[in-house]
This record gives C-alpha cells, sequence and structure tokens, in this order.
C-alpha cells in the first residue's frame, strides 16, 4: 500500500534534472520520509524513484568531487542504487535509508579510487595529460576569482577523499582510517595537506582580489582627475568663447 | 604554513583536544588565529558546495540493471538444456563436488573465503559440464575476491598485471558480436585461462593479507 501524501512531500524536494543544487553538499542535508523508506523495503516503485530523486544528487555530488570523473560517478550512482533496490528489504530500521546509502556510495568510490585503471589514470593525471573535471556548467565558472571547486580537483585523490569524507560528511579520522585501512595519522596528515593547498590558493586568491580591486579602484580615481580636469579646461574654454558653462 | 601547523590549527577548529601549551599559542598569536578563520571559511565553502543531479538517463539504467534478468549462468542453461541436465545427471553420479562451502568455513580462522576446487576434478566430465562448471569456479573465484576481508589491502603491481590479464580475456570472451562467439572449445580455454588467473590473484591476495598482518 502506498502512502501519496509522504510521497508527494518527498517528491517537493528540490529536483531540477540536469541541474545542481546550490548550498547543500552533505547527505547530512537531506531528509527522507519513513513512509518512502517503508515502501522501499516492500519494494514499491514509487518510493524507489523518490528515494532516487532525493538522494541521487548527494551522491552524485559526492562521487564527482571525489573521483573527480563524471563517468565513475554515474557508475557509482548506479551500482549504489541498484544496491538500494536489490536489499532495500533487508533493513532493518528504515531511518537508516540515508546513512546506508551514503556508506555504500563511499565503499564504492573508494574501490574505484583503488583499483588499477584509476591509479593509472590519475598517475596519467598528475603527469598533466587530464584536466580536472568541473561539475558545473561553462557559464558557471568564472576563472579570475576564488574556485574551490577547481582548486579541489586539483588535489591528489586520496587527500580528496579524506578531506571530504571528513569536512562534509563528518566521518571522524578513525572512521576514514578504518575505510582506507591506513591509521588516523594518515588521515589527518592528508587532511592537512589538503588544507595546506586550499588555503595557500584561498589567500593568494584574495591578494589577487585586492590587488585587483585596488588597481580598480586607482584606475578609477585617475580617470575621475582626468574627467575633472577636462570638464575644468572646457568650461574655461566655454567661457572664453562666451558660451555657459556646463 | 606547514602541515603540522596546520593540523594543529584544524583539531583547535573541530574541537579535537590539543596540549594546552598548543592551543594557548594559537590563542596568543594573531597570524595563526587568523589562519583559523580561513579554515573555518574554507569548511563553510566546502559545505556550500552545490549537490550534483545525474543525468536523465541514469535512473533508466538503474532500472533496467534491477529488472529481473536471467544471470550468465542461466542463459547458458537455456542454451544447452540437454548439455545441463546431462551435466547435472553425471554430477549427481559421479558426486562430484567442485565447491564445498564448508571447506570456505573451515579456511576462515586462517586465511581468506578462497573455495579450493582442482581443475582436473571437472576434466572427466563432459565438454559442456566442464565449461559450466568452468563458469560457475570463475564466479566463485570472483565474489570470494570482492568480499574478502583483505579488499582493502593495496593491490601489488603483480596483481594489478593479473587484473589486466583477467581484463584482457573478458574482452575476448565478449568481443565477438552476437550470434559470432567464439567456439565452445575456445571459450572453454579462454575460461580456463581466467579462472587460473583468478586463483593467481586469490592466493596472491591471500599472501598480502597475511603479511599486512604480520
Amino acid at each position: 500500500m502506498r502512502e501519496p501524501q509522504t510521497i508527494l512531500v518527498a517528491v517537493a524536494t528540490i529536483w531540477r534534472s540536469g541541474a545542481s543544487i546550490q548550498g547543500m553538499a552533505s547527505f547530512s542535508d537531506i531528509q527522507l520520509d519513513a513512509g518512502i523508506a517503508r515502501g522501499l523495503k516492500r519494494g514499491d516503485e514509487q518510493a524507489q524513484t523518490v528515494a532516487y530523486r532525493v538522494l541521487s544528487p548527494a551522491v552524485m555530488g559526492m562521487a564527482v568531487r571525489i573521483l573527480q570523473d563524471h563517468g565513475l560517478a554515474q557508475e557509482v550512482v548506479q551500482d549504489t542504487f541498484v544496491e538500494l533496490i536489490e536489499h532495500a528489504h533487508s533493513l532493518k530500521e528504515p531511518s537508516s535509508v540515508i546513512g546506508w546509502v551514503r556508506r555504500v556510495a563511499v565503499n564504492h568510490c573508494l574501490m574505484r579510487l583503488r583499483s588499477p585503471w584509476h591509479q593509472r589514470r590519475t598517475t596519467a593525471e598528475d603527469d598533466g595529460y587530464s584536466e580536472p573535471v568541473d561539475p558545473r556548467a561553462a557559464g558557471e565558472r568564472n576563472d579570475d576569482l576564488w574556485d574551490l571547486e577547481h582548486v579541489l580537483a586539483e588535489l591528489p585523490a586520496d587527500t580528496r577523499m579524506v578531506l571530504w569524507l571528513h569536512d562534509v560528511e563528518g566521518y571522524t579520522h578513525q572512521e576514514i582510517a578504518a575505510l582506507a585501512g591506513k591509521t588516523t595519522s594518515y588521515s589527518k596528515s592528508q587532511l592537512a595537506r589538503g588544507y595546506q593547498k586550499l588555503s595557500s590558493r584561498y589567500l593568494e586568491s584574495q591578494s589577487d582580489q585586492d590587488g585587483f580591486e585596488r588597481k580598480n579602484r586607482t584606475q578609477e580615481s585617475q580617470s575621475k582627475d582626468r574627467a575633472g580636469t577636462a570638464s575644468a579646461a572646457g568650461n574655461a574654454n566655454a567661457t572664453e568663447a562666451g558660451l555657459p558653462a556646463r | 604554513m606547514t602541515p603540522e601547523k596546520i593540523a594543529d590549527l584544524l583539531a583547535h577548529r573541530d574541537g579535537e583536544r590539543l596540549e594546552p601549551q598548543r592551543a594557548a599559542e594559537i590563542e596568543a598569536d594573531v597570524e595563526r588565529r587568523s589562519q583559523l578563520v580561513v579554515l573555518r571559511q574554507l569548511k563553510h565553502e566546502l559545505n556550500e558546495l552545490p549537490l550534483v543531479a545525474p543525468p536523465p538517463e541514469a535512473w533508466a539504467q538503474i532500472k533496467a540493471r534491477t529488472a529481473k534478468q536471467p544471470s550468465s549462468f542461466s542463459r547458458f542453461t537455456q542454451r544447452f538444456p540437454l548439455a545441463m541436465a546431462a551435466t547435472v545427471a553425471l554430477a549427481t553420479m559421479l558426486g562430484i563436488v567442485i565447491w564445498d562451502p564448508a571447506n570456505l568455513q573451515s579456511q576462515r580462522p586462517d586465511g581468506p573465503a578462497v573455495p579450493v576446487a582442482d581443475l582436473s576434478a571437472v576434466a572427466s566430465g563432459s565438454q559442456a559440464s566442464r565449461y559450466a562448471a568452468l563458469v560457475n569456479r570463475s564466479q566463485q573465484l570472483e565474489s570470494a575476491l570482492l568480499y574478502q576481508p583483505e579488499a582493502t589491502v593495496t593491490w601489488s603491481e603483480d596483481q594489478q598485471a593479473l587484473l589486466y590479464r583477467i581484463a584482457d580475456l573478458d574482452s575476448e570472451l565478449t568481443a565477438a558480436p552476437a550470434g559470432e562467439l567464439p567456439s565452445l572449445d575456445a571459450r572453454e580455454r579462454l575460461w580456463e585461462q581466467r579462472v587460473r588467473l583468478l586463483e593467481s590473484l586469490a592466493q596472491s591476495r591471500r599472501v598480502s593479507a597475511q603479511s599486512a598482518v604480520f
């Protein structure tokens, strides 16, 4: 038995196909109605569609940021939701759906990061053969300003993964260490390295921005001075010619 | 700023316990306090990055994958129903046990869940039965590899080479257009190679896991 009112509530969650949704990067910002979770458990197709629409942008967003590859990120989305559909009946607690999806998606991202194919590709990237992926449309980018998305893409894959899991998804260093099969020191050092790069690029962009604004202000005041001088000269000429001053 | 100093600032930012002296140093230092502000700002911006919607066709692909489809093994049984019937009968008569789940369980304490099978055990069957056994064995090994606890151990170069060879075999097995599959002999040889490579890989992963433990 479907629960149409709860389904409609979830459908009302922002969903624009092919577009990005501003200002909420993490799974913790998402809420899934308990009715949808129960529908998933029963294998209800409408509940599956709604769960996909509500959760897939978070899965895709995380996978794109960690893997920096749209094709692989789409694979992660597919694999995660195939698992959800096939195993939802075994979910003990309906409220755990979001956590379950996040855990499965993170595991799929890690599997791809570890795969020899991906490692070979990232080695090629390090050699400068590949451009970082940007999830935004071309019109949304501004190469002159601070661009977190772009700097994130320049970080090594492991660093990106630790940064995202720790600071966006709220994983602890212990949890990341367990996932990656490394120590907590490894997780902490990757996070520090990530922030070292991010903060230095951020400060550079700020000083560039300051310089840009100073230059603009100087140019503006110079053009005002020139305009003032020209106006004064014009007025003097007009008076000399017996015309009213502007 | 060094990664060590950033690590201290991050710990402070995230409310982790720091030595009182280090925390006091951060509080007293104007430059480090301003760096702390930058780290907080960056974390905020990371959390403000937009979600990304998958392409519209992704859901249809998921639905297609979750629609009930016969596995490759059952497709085989549909294609060769008589051969399968003969195989089952022969296997029953001879009591051939290709894979014993108990064997898998008994190995748990010492190592990974890699079922041990002797390919010579299936050599006595007909070609169709050998073929079915190879496909089955390959699937078992692959599942065992996927769900092994040592899946987190890094893949060595040799293991990666094995994976590439398996991928090459897979492309040979699937490259032919529909209806023009290689002969049963050729496919059997490919599957046999695949099983042997997977067995080498499983063995290698087992050794890696043991050396990681010790």
